[in-house]
């Protein structure tokens, strides 16, 4: 089970809580009862002749004023499922008379409350008088304000009678076994039976005086519980693969394998895996003393689990091709899960089944009483076909003509938990599943691929050619390959997603190993106006193949390195309703009568979140149009940046843009078609002018969470007003601390560097920052532009930001990050 | 001392005082209502008394008035509709509103969804801290099956309340 100590135990608090207001209520209500009426009333006879329907169940019979024939009708209602003879009556007054075993009225109990000084309550040594909530544990003095508590000679109904001496809080005390428990005039108590002072006789204490001193655990077994989950004793190493709980029996009372906190069948139980679980060894096998195997599963709630291995199968890994039926189990049997309303003999006839045939398969069933949610077998009935349809990779492990097989487990995680709800297997022919390899295999890496030539396209699930053209057509690769024993001709075949001259997207296989095909993108040719090209979703989907997606981090390349471009010739932008596009133009011939270069050259395609930066791959500019340059665009703004080496980097920087990329060659060009992102942008809240962006850990900040300590993050923005540097720094600050009065007058900073911009224009400007690790606490930083020497003072903006030890946030600790508006420091 | 003023009443009426409210909170949470877990606890005890004989002399009597209640608890719905046709028949009865719970009421809905073995074994667990052994003793239910059923009530109150169930 879960750790389930009362501080990580929430939810046993709060049950724990609630039941006791609720007992603490009703114990008063009780008392109160019991004090005002007899205890006869008390026991609420009356209510109990006035529902009938109550005193049918509990096997009363009513013979009260009701004829005859009501009375028969109820009595065959109050047929009760243990077929208890009736043992009690009520009479025609609305009393309730208890009846004996032979039929006869005993007497309701009318017991005397042993009441004021004197009164001795019943008792005698070593004999529990008060059922099982006794307990013989060890005890301790606790719980009287005084700091001192009486004990008697005898249970008293008095606290003062009969005092033999009287006890510290944390004596420890011995009990003896004797107990007994009566209503007095001080109220109910149970009295203990303690061991008397050597030499004394046994003495009586009343238990609310004690408090049970906790059991000491078992001391845990050394040999039986490894500390090294990675432990192995077995002769073979554990194979990290699914395994399938396979030959437990369904018609196991308790439904399937019992899972152990240690290896053996007397360690305390974690939980029951199903009979058709699939669970995740990890390395740790053990020998129980006769020689079993154990294996440890991925603990779910402990650091160790372990089940007998016997009943595990490794699975192989398996391809489903085609259209498949599964079945639920492989004997047939259909498991019905109960609903309200349903009944064993009812079952029973809607499954044209006997009654005891039923039962027979179903041991652990009450015949009486089923609950909602009981899984019942129902024998000799085939659970209802499932379709599945492949090719699909998975599990399975074969047996006879069927296999089991459970879809799309991933084989890297096998060293997680299994969650709550494991992954489940079902049974399919033989004929349609091919064990031994899976359908696909993870291709690395993912890019576009340009198709030249004649392309065929071909069914995923028949591989029939689906679709054919001519090329040059980018295809974007999904990143699986299909397995050559799965391919037609044992060759193999790449996933891709295409975008046909009619718009249609596909999904199909190519030989990626053509002589037709090049990785990368099609060079093509063409205008690159909107009227005449507009805004196109180049790659299937959108957000899950090719540039049009908005994973951040990823990078591309493109062009020719023989290209006899030398530099960036033209930026150009163009808008209408549904896309901005950015055009990226190269040339050739640098101060020496430039013009268009018609061969792109080599480059990198980087994209963030929310830029989108070109670079030269291996390539140095011997010119350029200008130093820097800035475009504005719907949305963003670009910046043209050289560096000292001649390197040049384009980067688009902007807000909720979704970026498609093409290339183009004569002229050479980046085409890069800006859409409206259908994608929240949590960090578009963050003011530095108005483009200030926030990137890296710090923006998981803004959700409360601290960030881990030695995280590296890193700052990113852009905006105005801007210089060619900026300045940033960072104070530590207690918790709580009211930002803008701290900025009023602030301390020196911890930290105060410089750090470069990419560029500038009129004022605009970005820069990228890597801020140093820093220690687990609380601190404010400010980016801005660079120190003043005039009087406007530091202008920037803020980020209240926590260094969290771990993970998790602390509780009362550092509330949230936020984000300060336009912060101004006074001038130094 | 003469312990044989100890008479089976007496003993009787000890055990009826001290069980009442544990068994009404027990049977009250197995079947979502109060008022229904007071008559099932007044069902069960009147059971216990008219066995008092077999019943005193049991190890644990108090295990034996829980199962009872936890059963007439467990088969009260099925049997609600005999109830209703049968108080049909008797003509009227009184009709008192239902109790209100004590204590969180989000939590008590969120009890109220499980199933009634699962919120038998969770009040057994919680309100009378017993132990998964006595529990399943108590309810006669493998270990494993009381293991189980404490461990799924647990996720789904963990799932209701909000707690991620670790």
């Amino acid at each position: 089970m879960a750790d389930q100590t009362p501080d990580n135990d929430p939810v046993g608090n709060q049950l724990r809580a609630t039941f006791a207001a609720e007992h603490a209520d009703i114990e008063r209500r009780h008392l109160a009862q019991g004090a005002a009426s007899t205890p006869a009333r008390s026991l609420k006879w009356v209510r109990f002749a006035m529902a009938a329907a109550v005193v049918a169940i509990a096997g009363f019979v009513f013979i009260g004023t009701r004829s005859n024939d009501q009375a028969a009708e109820l009595d065959v209602a109050a047929q009760t499922p243990d077929n208890e003879t009736p043992d009690s009556q009520v009479p025609a007054g609305g009393t309730l008379v208890p009846l004996d075993e032979s039929g006869q009225p005993i007497p309701t109990p009318s017991i005397p409350i042993p009441s004021g000084p004197g009164v001795m309550v019943p008792n005698q040594t070593s004999v529990n008088m008060c059922g099982d909530s006794f307990r013989s544990d060890a005890y301790v003095v606790d719980a009287n304000p005084a700091g001192t508590v009486p004990v008697h000679a005898e249970p008293e109904a008095s606290a003062e009678i009969g005092v033999t001496r009287m006890l510290l809080d944390g004596t420890a005390v011995e009990v003896t076994g004797g107990c007994t428990s009566a209503a007095t005039s001080m109220g109910t108590f149970q009295w203990f039976e303690i061991r008397g002072a050597p030499g004394e006789p046994n003495e009586w204490i009343r238990s609310d005086y004690l408090a049970a001193q906790a059991q000491p655990e078992p001391p845990s077994d050394p040999a039986r519980i490894p500390s090294d989950p990675a432990r192995n004793e077995c002769s073979e190493p554990v194979r990290l693969v699914p395994h399938l709980v396979w030959g437990v029996a369904v018609t196991d009372p308790d439904g399937g394998l019992i899972a152990h906190t240690a290896a053996g069948v007397n360690e305390p139980v974690t939980r029951i895996l199903w009979f058709d679980e699939v669970v995740s060894p990890s390395r740790g096998c053990l020998l129980t003393p006769n020689g079993v195997r154990w294996y440890e599963l991925g603990a779910q709630s402990g650091p160790f689990e372990w089940v007998n291995a016997q009943y595990l199968r490794a699975a192989e890994p398996a391809c489903l091709r085609g259209e498949q039926f599964g079945t639920q189990s492989r004997n047939g049997l259909l498991i019905h899960t109960v609903v309200d309303g349903d009944t064993v003999r009812a079952l029973a006839a809607r499954y044209n089944i006997a009654f005891e045939e039923l039962l027979a398969a179903n041991p652990q069933l009450d015949p009486n009483v089923v609950i909602g949610g009981d899984p019942i077998w129902i024998p000799g009935v085939l659970a209802g076909p499932s379709l599945i349809v492949g090719p699909l990779d998975g599990w399975a492990v074969i047996d006879g003509d069927l296999v089991a097989f459970v879809p799309s487990i991933d084989p890297n995680n096998l060293d997680l938990a299994p969650s709550e709800f494991s992954e489940r297997y079902r049974w399919y022919p033989a004929d349609g599943i091919v064990v031994g390899a899976p359908c696909f295999q993870e291709e690395q890496p993912r890019g576009p691929i340009c198709l030249s030539g004649d392309i065929q396209l071909l069914g995923l699930e028949q591989p029939e050619p689906v679709w054919t053209g001519t090329g040059p057509l980018t295809a974007w690769r999904t990143g699986r390959i299909i397995t050559p024993s799965q391919a037609p001709g044992n060759t193999d075949l790449a996933e891709v997603s295409i975008v046909t001259d009619e718009d249609q997207r596909l999904t199909g296989l190519i030989n990626p190993t053509s002589d037709d095909s090049v990785d990368g993108h099609c060079l093509l040719t063409g205008s690159d106006l909107l009227a005449d090209q507009p805004c196109t979703r180049v790659a299937g989907g959108g957000r899950t193949a090719g540039l049009g997606t908005n994973e951040a981090n990823r990078s591309w390349t493109a062009g020719d390195p023989a290209s006899a471009a030398d530099h960036v010739h033209d930026i150009r932008t163009e808008s209408n309703d549904d896309c901005t596009r950015i055009v990226i133009e190269f040339g050739e011939g640098a101060n020496q009568g430039e013009s268009s270069a018609a061969v792109l050259p080599a480059l990198v395609v980087d994209q963030q979140l929310e830029s989108v930066r070109v670079t030269a791959d291996g390539w140095q500019l011997s010119s350029a149009f200008g130093d820097s340059d800035r475009i504005d665009y719907d949305g963003g703004i670009g910046l043209l940046t050289l560096t000292l080496n001649y390197e040049f980097a384009v980067e688009l920087m902007h807000r909720e843009m979704e970026p498609q990329v093409r290339f183009l060659n004569d002229p050479a060009r980046v085409v890069i078609d800006l859409f409206p992102a259908e994608f929240p942008n949590p960090t578009s809240t963050g003011p530095f002018g108005e483009r200030f962006v926030l990137r890296g850990p710090i923006q998981q900040d803004l959700s409360g969470q601290g960030i881990p300590v030695n995280t590296d993050i890193m700052v990113a923005g852009f905006g105005r007003p801007f210089e060619a540097a900026g300045l940033y720094r960072i104070w530590s600050v207690p918790n709580g601390v009211d930002a803008e009065a701290f900025l009023a007058d602030p301390p020196e900073p911890l930290i105060e560097e410089f750090f470069p911009t990419s560029g500038w224009a009129e004022g605009w400007g970005s820069f990228f920052i890597d801020l140093p690790h820093l220690e687990p606490g609380a601190y404010l930083a400010v980016f801005g532009e660079l120190p003043p020497t005039d009087e406007i003072g530091f202008y920037g903006t803020g980020q209240l930001f926590r260094i969290a030890d771990a993970p998790a946030e602390e509780p009362g600790g550092w509330p949230e990050a936020v984000l300060l508006p336009n912060v101004q420091l006074p001038p130094e | 001392m003469d312990s044989t003023v100890v008479s089976t009443q007496t003993a009787f009426e000890v055990f009826y005082r001290r069980e009442y409210p544990s068994l009404t909170v027990v049977a009250g949470t197995v079947a979502a209502d109060r008022s229904a877990g007071e008559d099932i606890a007044q069902e069960a005890l009147a059971k216990a008394s008219g066995q008092w004989a077999k019943v005193s002399v049991m190890d644990k009597p108090g295990a034996w008035v829980r199962r009872v209640a936890i059963n007439l608890a467990i088969g009260r719905k099925r049997r609600s509709v005999i109830e209703a046709k049968a108080l049909l028949k008797i003509g009227p009865t009184i009709v008192t509103a239902a109790e209100t719970r004590r204590g969180d009421p989000a939590v008590w809905a969120a009890v109220d969804q499980l199933a009634p073995k699962q919120r038998a074994v969770i009040a057994l667990h919680y309100l009378e801290d017993l132990p998964v052994a006595e529990i399943a003793e108590i309810m006669e239910i493998s270990l494993s099956a009381a293991t189980s059923n404490l461990h799924k009530a647990r996720a789904n109150l963990a799932d209701t309340l909000g707690e991620s169930h670790g």
